[in-house]
Formats: structure tokens, C-alpha cells, sequence
């Protein structure tokens, strides 16, 4: 018949999770010091139990008079973690283990072996060679693994020792755990132009309170990063006093400005396809910290967006002519001003380019020059700069320049909603 | 009478028909005093028969009825935290005091529901300040509402054990803050108009700390720090305070903070003032620097560790991050055996050393060592041990 009892070892195995400690919580009833009588004695019993009260003590000889710090909610004593608590990812799991020889005799050859495990990996963490441990002597170790998946994870330990008979045998133990998701972060990208502004959004998803101390956005190529979420750089408004605090179930919000590099005469076809066709935005780096500091880190995967893409025809630059300096540089009602356009050919093949611009899609801002350019053959690569004329006829922000380029080898037609908006004064 | 007046209930407290008004020293406001003990149970459910048990004051209330105790026996039970016997003897005494002497009477109730407390009785606790508010209904238990009712007024540390009765007992912080704020709001009135100046100002001080308290208990940290705020704007070149601000920052994991705060309270002390060291410590506590920290908690003890219970305590609590958790257990009991009071039953200090055992032994020499534990507690112990240290399954 199998034996239904469990084998019996002569070592035990304990292990304990290494989180921080915290400060006591207080626990003396405050009296006031008008009724004298209570008063000292509630002095004196204090004085029996330390522990327990929120005083704080200087070599300075300072009266108490004036700080009652009976009524301070901590007490200098630190007390070891109360329960296992819950595990997150990006933080770090440490823990202490104990091997004791609770038997009379000595256990030669012990050899530890501790794994963590997880859904997709399993990594060593603590190999020991063999030692050996006399009657009552305990073997102390410590592991620690850095949590970077979700979901279940098992710490397997496996002890062989040789028997005071002569036996090799086996303990293994393993401790079940949860990593749990702390933060949630959601993202949301918009386009300015050739930029990205990046929206994120965190949540504390803890129990617990947090303290974010370190958001950071690190760009991916070709992309360089704004941080508009600190007034002229003082990140204290962010960081600095209860400013960081999240309480379980806080957002908070941030917003980064990602600029690509500005098109240029010098820059080739494949540069700025590399700009247009980019879909990594980057990566976020978080840091925050649990009770008494204890630390955690996420940097989360690549973020995404979907790629504007390019025409073929792309008009790299348009801005308002003021090479004339004699002129007013502002834009002013019913007085004409010029346009400089520079039109690239981003395809793979030359093209012979035909500009026209559309009269009638933008009518508060009409062409007044000749509305249609013959741009000839550009290379591959190659762009031609264009002069417009325009005539403001309605004062405020306007929008104008809608164009159509065509090719007149291949047929290819762009449309371009408007070259630039202008503020008419 | 006319019928417009019919169906109104006099609020008043001299109303002849309101039955829910009793004296205070009405026996009826009692409820009946608990008188067994957490600790003794444990004790008894896990010490050999054959072993000789720590004898435990266990108080009958046939001793302490049917007469007076003196404030100096009251005190004595304080501070022998022998918290049975003074809510016995606070009951006796409030039984046997005539009922027009509200000033003597209040300051018994205060030491009763003091006693209460401490015995973590604060549901029973919460029911007589209930039937006392009922029994002084009219009078200035808010002092804002009657600020020169003249006798029926609570006194001050009755009204703060009501406060904190409401988060005690019903974990209802909110209203414990409520009332809290209220008093505030009274001592701040009286600083105004300039009376009792020194005592108002400690008050208020007093009364802050509470409300900090409430704001952790609620898990609102930016709340608790706006308060710790406020104080130390008050006296910013107190070096306790700005410790005690800096070490709530610490607790909440907001170690940035934590360092400004203690980087401003080494320019007002003395590098090797105690109070430096001990923030040094915490701070290397939170940053992970377990030897530092626990070298500058020894350099605190110094050679008299019973004399600085809690940086003795702490430097043995970093043993064990330093992988010596037996170092842990054998300081423990040493410093537990040099101060039985202070140390030997200190909650917090047994609670570490029953993590300790847990690490190191299992099954029958686990339960043995505890039980051992108990024995040297129970006969140290005041009522009202919280036996959860001993962390029982």
C-alpha cells in the first residue's frame, strides 16, 4: 500500500519575503496637559512603552511643552513586514530563506537549489554548494529576482542532503505567487504637422498609495523629445512635495511633444520617407516608490503609431516671402502678399510636375497671380521653389493655397488642402 | 393644549418628558465591564498544565464597588496599565459621586472611557460616550455651539476620545476627523481672543497630529502631508518636527521629500545629535543600506540598549535583511530580558520576534518557543496585549 504520509525530513525549509519595514503606528491615547493629574500619569506610562509613542528625541534639551508629539501618528520602531503582501510587476522580489537542522544529528552535503518560474522562463537564482549543518544549526540565504512578467510565479526550492544514515534524499518546496499589474498605462497620439503630441495617461491600479518619481519619454529615431509637462523646466511642480502622491484608483496625465527632424534641401528622398513612414514613437520609463521606499520600475514596450505615410509630391516647405524688408512682414486685409513654396519629387522616378492652384476652394484668400506653374522635370529627389500671390479679403485666421500637382508622365495627381493658415490683421 | 403645539418634543434637558436624559452617574449608562483577558487566555489555552502560569491581576468588580478611588490609585492603574481595574474603579467611583458634581464626574468618565480604550474595547467604549451625549443632551459637547455654557461642558480629553472613538471603533475616520477639525476650530477661537494662550497653542498642535493620523488612516497622503505642512510652517526651527514631517514622507515612500526634510534638520542640530542619527538610519532604512542603517541605530543604543528601546529594536530588524535573522532573535530576547517592561512587552517588539521564530522553527518547537514567549510577556504585560504579535494561525 502507498504510503499516505508525508515524507519527513530532518531539515525545514522557511521562507520569508524581504519587503520593507515600516514605522510603527502610535498607539498612546493623547492627553491633555491642563489636567495635570492624568496628564503625568499618562507621562509615566508612556515612558514604560516606548515603542508605542510618537515622541521623538533630540541630545537638545527641548521643551515638550510646545510639540506634543505624543499625538505623532509614528513611532520610532520599525516592525518587520506583517503579511506577504501583494507582489508587482516591476518591482523586485527578494526573500529570505532558512534551512534548519531540527533534527539531533548532523546533515552533511546540503545543496540548495532555487528556481523562479513563471509562465515563459525559468531562471536560477540561488545555486549552494554543499555544506554541512549540525544539530539545531540553521543555513540563511537570500534570493532576489526582478518581476517583469504578469500572472503566476513559483519559487521552487530543492534541498538534497545526505541522511545521518548515509541517505541521499530530497526536500522540495515550492511558494505560489501572483505579480499583479500596478499601473495602467493608456496613450493616445496626435499629429501636429510633421510632430506627434503623445498623450499618457497612468493609473494607480494598486491598493496602495505611490509615489511616481520618474516619468520619462525616451524617443526612438528620428524623433527628439519635448517634456511639456514642467512649467519652464521646474519638474518640482511634478515630483516635489505631495505632488507625486497617487492614491489607489489617482490618474495622472502627461503630454510630450515628439518633433522630427525639419525638412531640409539637404536631406535625400530615403531620410525623409524614414520620418513619414516612422510607426515607433518610443518608449516610457516609470519609476515610483511603495512604503519606505520601496522601488519599482516598468519601461513599457514600444509605442505606436500609424504612420502618416508620403506623397509622391510633397511640398516640403511654404512659407511667407519676406525678402522685401521695405514691406510690412504681417499680413494685412486687401493688401497682396507672396507665398514660397519648395515642391520635392519623392518618388522613385522623374516626373514632369504641373502646378495648379485651386481658386475657388478658399475664397476669403484668393490667388492673384498666374494660378497655374509649370514646374518641368524633376529628378528623383530634386525640388523647385514656386512664388504664389494671394489677396487677403477677410480679416482672422485663414486657410489657404488649396493645389493640385500632377506628373504628367505617370498620371499621379496630389491634392493639398491648403498651403498654410495666416492670421490677417 | 392647542394643536399647533402638539406633536413637538421639548429638546430641552430639564424636559420632565424626554426619559432618555439620566444623570451621569446613572448606572444605566454602563455597559458591562469586560473582564477577561486576550493575554491570560492565551496563556492558559497554550502553557503546559503541569508549568506554573505568570500570575495576572484579574479584577472583580466586587472589589472596587460600593466606594471611592482616589485620582492617585487611578493613575497608579495607568501607569501599571492595569486598564480592568481602573475602568472598575472609575465605574465604582462615578457610581458613589453625587450627580450635581458634573466636574468630578466627567473627569471619572474620562479615565473610564480611557480604560475602555485601552483595553480595545472601543465598540463598548463608542456606546457609553453615546449614552453620555444622550445624558447631556443640550450641553456644550460642541463647544462652538454654547461657548459659555458653564458646567455641562465635556472636558477637552472626553471630547478628543469621542473623536477618536468614531475611527476606532467603526473605522469611520472621516467623522473622527470631522470632530477632530471642529475642536480645532474651538481652540483656534479662544487663541483669537487670547485666552489660555500657551494651552490652546499645544491644543492645537495636538489636535493637528490627530488629524494627520486620521488622513493615513483614510490612505490620503497629500491630506496628511498638508497638515504635517502647516506645523512645521508654524515652527520650522523645531528639529522634532521637521523629523516627525520627514519621517511621515518616509512611511508614504516619498523618500525625495523625506531627504529635503532631513537635509533642513541637520542645520539645526548637531551632527552626532541622536535625533541626526536616527533620521540617518531610517533614511538608509529606505534607500536599502542595511549595514549603514543598522551601524547608526547601534551608535544610538549605544552600550545601554535598554535605555533606547526602539533604535535597539531596529538595528536587530536589519539583521535580518542582512541575511542574520538568528542575530535578530538573540538580541531580541536579550534586550527583552534586560527591559521586561519596556521592551519585554512592547508589541511591536514581540511581533518581531515571532516573525523571527516563524523564519527558524516549524511545528511543535514553533509552538513551544511561542508559548515560551507568552509566559515572559504575561508577566510583564499591563490588560489589553494586542496577542495578534504572537501571529497565531
Amino acid at each position: 500500500m502507498a504510503s499516505l504520509m508525508r515524507e519527513s525530513h530532518p531539515l525545514t525549509l522557511k521562507v520569508m519575503r524581504l519587503s520593507r519595514p515600516t514605522l510603527a503606528d502610535s498607539r498612546a491615547l493623547p492627553m491633555d496637559s491642563s489636567t495635570a493629574v492624568l496628564a503625568q500619569a499618562l507621562r509615566e506610562a508612556e515612558q514604560n512603552r516606548p515603542t508605542a509613542s510618537g515622541q521623538i528625541f533630540s541630545d537638545l534639551q527641548l521643551s515638550d511643552a510646545q510639540l506634543p508629539l505624543d499625538a505623532f501618528p509614528l513611532s520610532e520602531a520599525l516592525v518587520l513586514p506583517r503579511t506577504f503582501g501583494t507582489m508587482f510587476l516591476g518591482e523586485t522580489f527578494s526573500a529570505q530563506m532558512c534551512i534548519c537542522n531540527e533534527s539531533a544529528f548532523v546533515v552533511r552535503d546540503v545543496a540548495v537549489n532555487v528556481v523562479m518560474q513563471t509562465a515563459t522562463q525559468q531562471v536560477s537564482l540561488l545555486e549552494n554548494g554543499a555544506t554541512q549543518l549540525a544539530a539545531g544549526q540553521p543555513l540563511n540565504v537570500q534570493v532576489a529576482h526582478e518581476i517583469k512578467e504578469l500572472g503566476t510565479h513559483v519559487l521552487g526550492c530543492t534541498i538534497t542532503y545526505l541522511s545521518a544514515q548515509g541517505e541521499h534524499r530530497t526536500l522540495q518546496r515550492s511558494f505560489r505567487f501572483q505579480a499583479a499589474n500596478p499601473l495602467v498605462v493608456k496613450t493616445k497620439v496626435n499629429h501636429l504637422e510633421r510632430d506627434v503630441l503623445l498623450e499618457v495617461q497612468v493609473h494607480n491600479a494598486t491598493h496602495a498609495t505611490l509615489v511616481l518619481e520618474r516619468l520619462r519619454f525616451e524617443p526612438s529615431s528620428p524623433f527628439a523629445a519635448e517634456d511639456l509637462n514642467a512649467p519652464h523646466g521646474d519638474t518640482a511642480l511634478l515630483w516635489g512635495g505631495s505632488a507625486g502622491f497617487m492614491q489607489p484608483g489617482d490618474a495622472r496625465q502627461y503630454l510630450y511633444r515628439l518633433r522630427a527632424p525639419v525638412a531640409s534641401e539637404e536631406a535625400s528622398v530615403e531620410q525623409e520617407r524614414a520620418v513619414q513612414y516612422a510607426t515607433a514613437l518610443g518608449k516610457l520609463d516609470i519609476l515610483w516608490r511603495g512604503a519606505f521606499g520601496s522601488v519599482g520600475r516598468l519601461q513599457t514596450s514600444q509605442l505606436l503609431r500609424k504612420s502618416p505615410g508620403m506623397f509622391l509630391i510633397e511640398v516640403d516647405k511654404a512659407e511667407i516671402d519676406k525678402t522685401d524688408i521695405a514691406k510690412d512682414p504681417s499680413v494685412t486685409l486687401e493688401t497682396p502678399f507672396c507665398v514660397r513654396a519648395r515642391v520635392r519629387n519623392v518618388s522613385e522616378n522623374a516626373m514632369t510636375v504641373l502646378a495648379t492652384v485651386d481658386a475657388n476652394k478658399h475664397p476669403l484668400v484668393m490667388p492673384c497671380g498666374p494660378t497655374r506653374h509649370d514646374l518641368g522635370d524633376l529628378a528623383v529627389g530634386e525640388a523647385r521653389e514656386i512664388c504664389l500671390e494671394f489677396l487677403p479679403l477677410a480679416a482672422g485666421v485663414q486657410r489657404f493655397g488649396a493645389m493640385v500637382f500632377v506628373d504628367s508622365i505617370s498620371g499621379y495627381t496630389r491634392e493639398l488642402g491648403h498651403l498654410l493658415e495666416v492670421f490677417v490683421a | 393644549m392647542s394643536s399647533l403645539l402638539s406633536g413637538i418634543r421639548s429638546l430641552s434637558p430639564q424636559s420632565p418628558t424626554d426619559t432618555a436624559q439620566r444623570a451621569l452617574n446613572d448606572v444605566r449608562l454602563f455597559v458591562p465591564t469586560p473582564l477577561t483577558d486576550a493575554l491570560d487566555d492565551l496563556v492558559h489555552a497554550h502553557t503546559p498544565t503541569d508549568r506554573p502560569t505568570p500570575r495576572r491581576d484579574a479584577p472583580t468588580p466586587d472589589a472596587f464597588a460600593g466606594r471611592m478611588h482616589s485620582y492617585e490609585i487611578l493613575n497608579q492603574y495607568i501607569v501599571g496599565a492595569q486598564w480592568r481595574a481602573l475602568a472598575l474603579a472609575a465605574e465604582a467611583s462615578i457610581l458613589e459621586t453625587p450627580a450635581d458634581e458634573e466636574r468630578t464626574l466627567f473627569k471619572l468618565w474620562t479615565y473610564r472611557i480611557l480604560a475602555l480604550c485601552s483595553l480595545g474595547h472601543y465598540a463598548n467604549a463608542a456606546r457609553e460616550i453615546r449614552r453620555l451625549e444622550v445624558a447631556t443632551m443640550g450641553a456644550s459637547v460642541y463647544e462652538h455651539v454654547h461657548p459659555r455654557s458653564p458646567t455641562t461642558v465635556w472636558p477637552f480629553e472626553l471630547r478628543v476620545l469621542r473623536a477618536q472613538v468614531a475611527g476606532l471603533a467603526l473605522d469611520d475616520w472621516p467623522t473622527c476627523a470631522d470632530r477632530l477639525s471642529s475642536l480645532h476650530r474651538a481652540c483656534h477661537r479662544r487663541l483669537a481672543r487670547q485666552t489660555d494662550v500657551e494651552l490652546n497653542q499645544q491644543r492645537t498642535v495636538r489636535l493637528s497630529f490627530m488629524l494627520a493620523t486620521c488622513a493615513v488612516r483614510m490612505r490620503d497622503a497629500q491630506l496628511a502631508v498638508r497638515v504635517m505642512d502647516h506645523l512645521v510652517s508654524e515652527a520650522p526651527t523645531d528639529p522634532r518636527l521637521t523629523s516627525a514631517m520627514a519621517r511621515l514622507h518616509l512611511q508614504l515612500g516619498s523618500i525625495r521629500e523625506a531627504e529635503l526634510q532631513f537635509v533642513k534638520v541637520e542645520q539645526l542640530i548637531l551632527p552626532d545629535d541622536k535625533l541626526a542619527r536616527m533620521n540617518r538610519a531610517l533614511y538608509a532604512v529606505a534607500s536599502g543600506k542595511w549595514e549603514a542603517a543598522r551601524d547608526l541605530f547601534h551608535s544610538v543604543a549605544g552600550d545601554v540598549p535598554e535605555e533606547h528601546v526602539c533604535a535597539a529594536n531596529n538595528a536587530f530588524v536589519c539583521e535580518v535583511y542582512l541575511g542574520h535573522p538568528q542575530r535578530m532573535l538573540d538580541a531580541l530576547q536579550r534586550l527583552m530580558v534586560a527591559a521586561p517592561r519596556a521592551a519585554g512587552a512592547s508589541e511591536e517588539l514581540v511581533f518581531n520576534y515571532c516573525t523571527g521564530l516563524d523564519l527558524h522553527y516549524d511545528g511543535a518547537k514553533l509552538r513551544e518557543e511561542k508559548a515560551r514567549k507568552m509566559v515572559d510577556v504575561a508577566t510583564w504585560a499591563g490588560d489589553g496585549f494586542n496577542t495578534a504579535s504572537f501571529k497565531l494561525q
